[in-house]
């Protein structure tokens, strides 16, 4: 079980608040997915828990733990893909010469990481020959490498075609059994398949924390409902 | 035509003054470059990365120098090095070692602010990486620089091409001793000077080659990392 | 981090000389550039094992670079100036070594008419009256205060567009000379060697007034004590004996022998310098 807890977090930008106050404790294990319409606040949602915006107010601990120090233990998946100038296995690695692994666990960490994302044939291709599905798996590789307890992705879908989403589907499934992991997404339907929590934002405020199946059966602000019939909000 | 025999027939003849010229200036030149490389290209690469206050303007100040007239860095290094100076003591006015420490100023600036314009861009699309994996300074560093060596390594030959083509600093710090510290650029000076103009021309197409030979064999290699250069937007 | 240290250590290092097997010699590029030093000291070398390291520069520059105390010895062509050194502390012993002469240049068709003068005043007068171009050297060398010199005596001074003071040496000005059709005046070493002459040639030569004595100076060890002062007045000593005379006199560029030692004049200097061996 990973234990997080915001009191009165917000993401400010000069005098105008971009997110929150969000006040919020979960215990929780599985696939928790961020739900909203564009702009709601998703990504800024995920920044404020990894501990990466410098302008937040409030505290977000991680199992007591103030979420800046401790980003070690966690991955993150960017929303948009970062390569760089190297060959698959190289980004990869980039992430344990990051965090300070020796070189001698490098090697297998990669080869798990490179086979739990389905990129083992490609490790040594240069990532910038990558087709948009493989450099998200490896994106997706780069924050598993180094055995985080908690997983944020951030979009892992976005602009994959049927083939490569099924592919991340079964991936991000398949890592949801043993890494508590964050996820940001649009599609309802697959949301409902994986997700076993809801996190819903509109317009930079938590609307509704909920288990799946209540959420989507029952949702209990307006906001929700409106959202889940697909009106514009 | 009559001067691209001659300058064949220079090469050919293996003549032993020559000789030792075209050595002296490839080793005040290539020294000279490594020694800015190596600190000017760290220097560089944090100058992208770090906020200070007062960095505006030592980027302005660093692409000022970067047209330093030569003759002034001589005149400087020559008051710095004379036995009437503040490092007199040292003894290292007209030998090759001056000539070595005044191209290396000369040259410092542009290899500093080409470095830095090549990864800057770099550092702006990693950077979202970067704070997701809290990669500490030095190795965002060493990533910028590496993942940029095509474009450092022409910041490198841009500044070994001012250091072999320049006459002004050589001249004056190291006196142009015949077998001590004469090299191609002030050997043509002085063949100017004494009329023989076609000997002087058919010098300068030597160094050209010298210059061409380098400038190709570093486009070589740096093509060999083409293929992990980006090739989609 | 380490490799580094050593590797710009060893970049740094030259190759190390004791220091005083070698002497730098501050002198003037019309001396270098006429090959008398390509000549002499390999001599010098043979006979002692000193180096001498030639500095070559503009006279003002030659003198500046041994009141630093940046070389050795002093070898330039202006007597005043080499006077004021001494007499300023920077130099000691100062030697009569050699003297050549300074010719008129112009070109071979001598619009001024120069070529027809008996003096030198009679030629400047000629060209201050006709106003071709003139090119002067402008930079305070030994050559240029000469010529200052000589207008000057002949209550003759130069200005307008036609007189060019270029600021440059012996070759520059020559140069430009050769590319505009120009009247100047020139040490008789450096034309002698001067591979660009195109319509240039000699149009007055061999008046006394036109003689242009040489002397070596040491540095003077009281204001610089690093300087290599025995090593320096060994080749003084070598340069003003019999066999470095000689060596001076045998040294002929196209066969005419350019400079005539003076250093000695109880000897009979004649036989060194027959005065017309050197027009």
């Amino acid at each position: 079980m990973t234990q997080l807890s915001l009191n009165q977090a917000k993401v400010t930008s000069g005098t105008e608040t971009l997110l929150g106050p969000i006040t919020l404790n979960l215990n929780f294990a599985g696939i928790t997915a961020i739900l909203g319409p564009n702009g709601a606040g998703k990504s800024l949602f995920l920044a404020l828990i990894h501990g990466t915006i410098a302008s937040c107010k409030g505290t977000v601990l991680w199992s007591g733990e103030t979420a800046t120090t401790n980003r070690a233990s966690r991955g993150y998946m960017l929303q948009n893909s970062v390569i760089l100038r190297r060959t698959v296995r190289a980004n990869i690695d980039f992430a344990l010469q990051s965090r300070g692994f020796k070189n001698r666990e490098r090697g297998f960490k990669i080869d798990a990481a490179l086979e739990q994302a389905q990129l083992t044939d490609r490790a040594d291709a240069p990532a910038a020959s990558l087709s948009g599905g493989e450099l998200r798996r490896m994106n997706l590789a780069r924050a598993l490498v180094t055995s985080p307890k908690v997983l944020l992705l951030d979009e892992p879908f976005a602009g994959l075609d049927p083939a490569a989403s099924t592919a991340m589907e079964t991936i991000i499934t398949e890592v949801g059994k043993s890494t508590a992991i964050f996820m940001a997404h649009h599609d309802l339907v697959q949301t409902r398949r994986m997700s076993s929590y809801v996190l819903f934002f509109t317009n930079g405020q938590l609307r509704e924390n909920a288990f799946a199946p209540a959420f989507f059966s029952e949702p209990k602000s307006n906001e929700a409902q409106q959202f889940l019939q697909g009106q514009l909000l | 035509m009559e001067i691209f025999k001659t300058a064949i027939g220079l090469i050919l003849s293996g003549d032993a003054d020559l000789v030792t010229i075209i050595s002296l200036s490839l080793r005040v030149s290539l020294s000279a470059t490594l020694i800015a490389a190596l600190f000017a290209i760290p220097a560089g690469a944090t100058l992208a990365i770090l906020q200070f206050p007062g960095r505006r303007l030592l980027l302005v100040i660093s692409s000022a120098f970067m047209a330093l007239p030569p003759v002034m860095v001589g005149l400087v290094v020559y008051l710095l090095l004379s036995r009437s100076g503040p490092l007199g003591g040292l003894g290292l006015l007209f030998t090759p070692t001056a000539m070595i420490i005044a191209q290396t100023i000369l040259i410092f600036p542009i290899i500093l602010s080409l470095t830095q314009q090549a990864v800057q861009p770099l550092n702006r699309e990693y950077s979202g990486l970067f704070n997701a994996l809290d990669t500490s300074r030095g190795l965002r560093i060493k990533t910028i620089i590496w993942d940029a060596r095509f474009a450092v390594s022409i910041a490198i030959l841009a500044g070994f091409g001012r250091a072999l083509a320049e006459v002004g600093a050589v001249i004056i710090v190291g006196g142009n001793i015949n077998g001590m510290t004469r090299v191609m650029t002030t050997t043509i000076a002085l063949e100017t000077s004494k009329g023989n103009l076609q000997l002087a021309l058919a010098l300068g197409l030597v160094l050209l080659a010298i210059a061409f030979s380098i400038s190709l064999l570093t486009h070589t290699i740096a093509r060999l990392g083409e293929k992990y250069q980006m090739v989609r937007a | 981090m380490k490799f580094f240290s050593l590797l710009i250590v060893a970049l740094l290092s030259s190759a190390a000389t004791a220091a005083d097997t070698t002497i730098t010699l501050a002198s003037t590029t019309s001396t270098q550039n006429s090959g008398l030093y390509d000549h002499l000291l390999p001599l010098f070398k043979v006979e002692t094992g000193i180096t001498v390291n030639v500095v070559a520069v503009g006279t003002g520059q030659a003198i500046k670079i041994a009141e630093n105390g940046d070389a050795d010895a002093l070898l330039v062509h202006h007597r005043p100036s080499e006077d004021a050194f001494v007499a300023n502390g920077f130099g000691i012993e100062r030697r009569d070594i050699m003297y050549n002469d300074y010719v008129v240049i112009g070109p071979k068709d001598d619009p001024a008419g120069v070529a027809k003068s008996q003096e030198t005043s009679d030629a400047l007068r000629a060209i201050k009256a006709a106003q071709p171009f003139f090119i002067s050297r402008g930079d305070d060398s030994g050559t240029h205060k000469k010529e200052q010199e000589l207008w000057a005596s002949s209550t003759l001074f130069p200005t307008g567009d036609w007189y060019r003071e270029i600021g440059a040496g012996m070759g520059a000005a020559l140069n430009m000379a050769a590319a505009t059709d120009a009247y100047l005046i020139s040490d008789r070493g450096t034309w002698l060697s001067f591979g660009n002459r195109q319509n240039l040639t000699i149009l007055f030569q061999g008046e006394p007034l036109l003689r242009n004595p040489y002397g070596l100076i040491l540095v003077n060890p009281a204001k610089h004590p690093h300087v290599s002062v025995a090593s320096a007045r060994r080749f003084a000593t070598w340069l003003t004996s019999k066999a470095g005379q000689q060596a001076i006199a045998d040294f002929k560029v196209k066969n005419k022998q350019l400079f005539c030692p003076n250093a000695q004049p109880e000897q009979d200097s004649k036989a060194f310098c027959p005065s017309n061996s050197l027009y």
